[in-house]
């Protein structure tokens, strides 16, 4: 999936425990995680503002996109 | 107020016309394999419908004076056939060609829609229910139920015709003139289907809601994994 999510970056720089982040944003552990691995496919706002809010910080922070590569040479710039 | 589990109880139900089927129908097949001796009981007996053409019988009214005369078209009777009448190897003749395929057909039938309500009373019991594999049992369902009842009722015809036909060679009916024994084949599994026609609407109404169920997987599918 291009779009990344960087919490275990985020969790690291504000010293929290990705089982502090469930309890605060109230979501389970196994779904913290999933979005901690990159699993997730979609995310809802109301998540993504509850991590934001919690962490203290803007969606860019969190959010990334890195593109994948292509097979072929016409795709890199 | 006790809860009922309605999957589970439906799940036993089905578990059990399951298990039913499934004995039945090597125990048929066992009928129409063995020789007389071992085949289905001998107290086994069944009934052939005999037509006639109406000499010396007619109809009159009194709805309606000036009406026409009603024309009887034919009588029907039926006549029992059991081993005393038939004697026991063609009775079990008789059996085998026409009460153990129509058996057999419907045990195959009924076994493989108790399967599939089981299966599916299961998925639903373990809460997986918007799955592919459940859409594509549903499926099964739909087209089972749209042609299995009229196909049975085929059978059923086929039946009736070849008794219909062992009547009329063994038996004499005094001052009475049978109608020859007839099956037409495709005009049979026409009018079939059309007297079945609610069968055929119930699985084509399963299979509406199996369309229903795979927009409900496509939902799911969206949704699995949004955090």
């Amino acid at each position: 999936m291009p779009i990344r999510l960087n919490l275990d970056r985020m969790l690291l720089e504000r010293r929290m425990t990705l089982t502090e982040l469930a309890e605060r944003v109230d979501l389970t552990l196994a779904n913290l995680s999933i979005l901690k691995t990159n699993k997730a496919r979609a995310i809802r706002f109301s998540t993504l503002e509850a991590l934001c809010r919690e962490l203290k910080c803007q969606p860019a922070d969190l959010l990334e996109y890195v593109s994948e590569p292509s097979t072929s040479d016409e795709g890199r710039g | 107020m006790t809860h009922v589990n309605l999957a589970r109880s439906l799940r036993l139900l089905f578990g059990a016309a399951r298990i039913f089927c499934l004995i039945a129908i090597p125990v048929t097949l066992l009928g129409l394999l063995l020789p007389p001796r071992w085949g289905i009981p001998s107290n086994v007996h069944t009934s052939a419908a005999v037509s006639f053409w109406p000499n010396g019988f007619s109809v009159q009214q009194d709805i309606h004076p000036a009406a026409a005369e009603l024309r009887l078209a034919s009588l029907t009777g039926a006549v029992g056939i059991n081993e005393k009448l038939a004697g026991s190897e063609a009775m079990a003749a008789l059996n085998r060609e026409t009460l153990l395929p129509s058996l057999l057909l419907t045990y195959l039938i009924a076994a493989v829609v108790c399967d599939i309500l089981w299966r599916l009373c299961g998925n639903v019991e373990r809460g997986s229910v918007f799955t592919e594999t459940n859409l594509k049992l549903v499926r099964w369902l739909g087209i089972l139920l749209a042609l299995g009842t009229p196909l049975s009722a085929f059978v059923q015809h086929w039946t009736d015709y070849r008794l219909n036909v062992f009547a009329l060679q063994h038996l004499s009916f005094g001052g009475l003139t049978p109608l020859p024994a007839e099956f037409h084949g495709f005009e049979t599994l026409l009018l079939t289907f059309l007297n079945h026609l609610s069968a055929l609407i119930t699985g084509l109404l399963i299979l509406v809601l199996a369309e229903v169920f795979r927009q409900g997987l496509a939902l799911k599918q969206e949704a699995d994994l949004t955090v």
